[in-house]
C-alpha cells in the first residue's frame, strides 16, 4: 500500500494502517536515531518516542512530505535526546585528527544486527567525524535528503552544505584509511 | 635509401608522419643497417637507461609548490561526480595515476558512497512495531478517557432531578452578590444604566425635534423656491410683452421719422431746384450784353 493511502487511513483513525505505517518506516527512523545516539538501546527508545510524536502530528502531515518530515522530526528528537543525555555538546567541532584517540561508543559486536565489516568500519569512522560533517553524511549520503532540505533543516546556506558535503566525504575516507592502517598494523 | 637520407627522415618516422612508401623504405634500411637500427632503438622512450626515475617529479615538486595532493583532494568529489571541466579532469586523472595515496583515497570514497545508502534502513526486532502501536493506543485511550470523563460529568449534572432549582438558586445568589449588597462591585450598575438610557432617550427626543424643525424649514424653503420660480416666469412673460410693445413703438417711430425725413428731403430738393433756377437765370443775365 502506498504512503498516501496509508496516511489517509491513519488520519481516519485506522489502527491497522498505523501499524503498517510503523512497519514501513521503522527501519528509517531507527537508522536515523541510531546514527545520532550511537547505541541500540537508546536508539530503540528514541525511535519509539519519535513514532509517538509522529502520531500526534498526523493530522498536519501532507502525504508528499511524509518521509522528509519524518526524518526531520527524527533528527530533531535525536538532537534533543543527546542534549538531555549530554552525550556531546552541539556545535563542538573537533578536528578529525584530534578525535582519533577518543574512546568510541560503538556497540559491541554482539549488539550489531548486521555482520558487515565494511559497514562497521564506516560507522566507526562516522563517529570520529566533526559534528556537522557527521550530520551532513547521515542526512545526505545515508538518508538521501536533498541539499535544500538539509540547508533548511540545519539552518545553514545551501552553498555551505555543498562544500561541507564534499569535505565530509573526503574526511570520512581519510579516517577510514587511517582505521584500516591502524587495523592492519594491529594485525 | 642511404644512411643520410634515413637520418633526415628519422624524426618523422618515429612520429609516424611518413607516407607509406617512405616508411617502407626506412624500415627496410633499418633492417639492413645495424647502425641505423641502433639509432632507432636509442631514440625509443622505453630504451632510456638513465631516465629521471619515478621520484623525479616529486623531488621537483618538493622544491617548488609542494605535492598537489591537497588540490586533488579538494576536487575529488567533483571528479567523482563528473562535474569538472575536461582540463581539470585530465589533471586529476594524471595525478591519480602517479599518487598512490590519492588513488587509494579515491577508491575508498567510491566504496563509501556505495556503502552509505545501504545503511539507510536498519533492522529492528519484531516487537518494535507492536510496542509503538501499544504506546500510541495507550495515548489515545488516555486522551479519550479524559474527554469522556468531562462529558460524563456534564451529563450527570444535567440528569439531576433538581438541577433547574439548583441552577436558579445559584444564579439568584450570584445576582445578589453582584448587585444586592453594599459591597457588591456592580451595585449602582442598574441606576447608571437607567440614567444613561434616559439620557440617551432625551438625546433622541431632542434629535427628533431638531429633525422636524429642519424638515419644516426645508418645506418653507421649497415653497419659497416655487414662488420665486413663478414670479420669475411672470416677470419673463411681462418682460416679453413689454418688449413687444417697445418694438411696435420703435417701428412706428421709425416710420414717422422716415416720413419726416422724406418730407424734409422733398422740401430741400424744391429749394435746391429753386436755387438752381435762380442761379441759372442770373447766369443768363450776365451772359447777355
Amino acid at each position: 500500500m502506498d504512503s498516501e493511502t496509508l496516511l489517509k487511513r491513519c488520519k481516519q483513525g485506522d489502527e491497522l494502517a498505523w501499524e503498517a505505517l510503523v512497519r514501513k518506516y521503522q527501519g528509517r527512523v531507527y537508522s536515523v536515531a541510531f546514527h545520532y545516539v550511537g547505541n541500540t538501546e537508546d536508539a530503540r527508545d528514541l525511535a519509539q518516542e519519535i513514532f509517538v510524536k509522529l502520531y500526534h502530528m498526523l493530522p498536519h502531515i501532507e502525504s508528499e512530505a511524509l518521509l522528509p518530515w519524518m526524518i526531520r522530526v527524527a533528527r530533531n528528537a535525536s538532537i534533543d535526546f543527546l542534549r538531555r543525555k549530554s552525550a556531546r555538546p552541539p556545535g563542538h567541532d573537533i578536528a578529525a585528527e584530534d578525535m582519533r584517540n577518543l574512546p568510541t561508543h560503538e556497540p559491541s559486536p554482539e549488539e550489531w544486527c548486521e555482520r558487515d565489516d565494511q559497514r562497521r568500519l564506516v560507522y566507526r569512522a562516522l563517529t570520529k567525524l566533526t559534528h556537522l560533517n557527521r550530520e551532513i553524511i547521515i542526512l545526505k549520503e545515508i538518508q538521501g535528503m536533498s541539499i535544500e532540505s538539509i540547508a533548511s533543516l540545519l539552518g545553514i546556506p545551501i552553498g555551505t552544505v555543498k562544500s561541507r558535503s564534499n569535505r565530509a566525504r573526503i574526511e570520512l575516507a581519510e579516517v577510514i584509511l587511517t582505521l584500516k592502517g591502524a587495523r592492519s598494523g594491529e594485525s | 635509401m642511404k644512411c643520410l637520407a634515413f637520418e633526415k627522415r628519422l624524426e618523422r618516422y618515429l612520429a609516424g608522419m611518413l607516407d607509406q612508401a617512405d616508411r617502407q623504405a626506412a624500415e627496410n634500411h633499418a633492417r639492413r643497417c645495424p647502425a641505423c637500427r641502433a639509432l632507432v632503438q636509442a631514440l625509443q622512450p622505453d630504451s632510456w637507461e638513465y631516465g629521471p626515475g619515478e621520484d623525479f617529479a616529486k623531488t621537483v615538486l618538493a622544491r617548488t609548490t609542494g605535492p598537489a595532493c591537497r588540490r586533488c583532494r579538494s576536487m575529488l568529489s567533483d571528479f567523482l561526480a563528473d562535474t569538472l571541466r575536461d582540463v581539470d579532469r585530465s589533471l586529476i586523472t594524471s595525478h591519480l595515476k602517479s599518487c598512490k595515496f590519492c588513488n587509494e583515497l579515491c577508491q575508498v570514497v567510491v566504496e563509501t558512497l556505495d556503502v552509505l545508502p545501504r545503511m539507510r534502513e536498519m533492522r529492528t526486532d519484531p516487537a518494535f512495531a507492536r510496542e509503538v502501536t501499544a504506546a500510541t493506543r495507550e495515548y489515545c485511550r488516555k486522551r479519550n478517557d479524559f474527554v469522556l470523563s468531562i462529558l460524563g460529568f456534564f451529563e450527570k449534572l444535567l440528569a439531576r432531578p433538581r438541577f433547574g432549582w439548583e441552577a436558579a438558586y445559584l444564579i439568584t445568589m450570584l445576582m445578589f452578590a453582584l448587585f444586592g449588597t453594599p459591597l457588591s462591585p456592580a451595585r449602582d450598575a442598574g441606576s447608571r444604566l437607567i440614567a444613561s438610557l434616559q439620557g440617551e432617550s432625551g438625546l433622541a427626543v431632542r434629535a427628533s425635534k431638531s429633525l422636524r424643525e429642519h424638515y419644516s424649514n426645508l418645506g418653507l424653503v421649497w415653497e419659497a423656491s416655487n414662488r420665486a420660480r413663478q414670479s420669475v416666469s411672470r416677470a419673463a412673460e411681462a418682460s416679453s410683452e413689454q418688449a413687444a410693445e417697445l418694438l411696435d413703438k420703435g417701428r412706428r417711430c421709425l416710420e414717422r421719422t422716415e416720413t419726416r425725413v422724406r418730407s424734409a428731403g422733398g422740401a430741400v430738393r424744391l429749394r435746391l431746384e429753386k436755387f438752381i433756377q435762380a442761379a441759372e437765370s442770373k447766369r443768363q443775365v450776365f451772359r447777355e450784353p
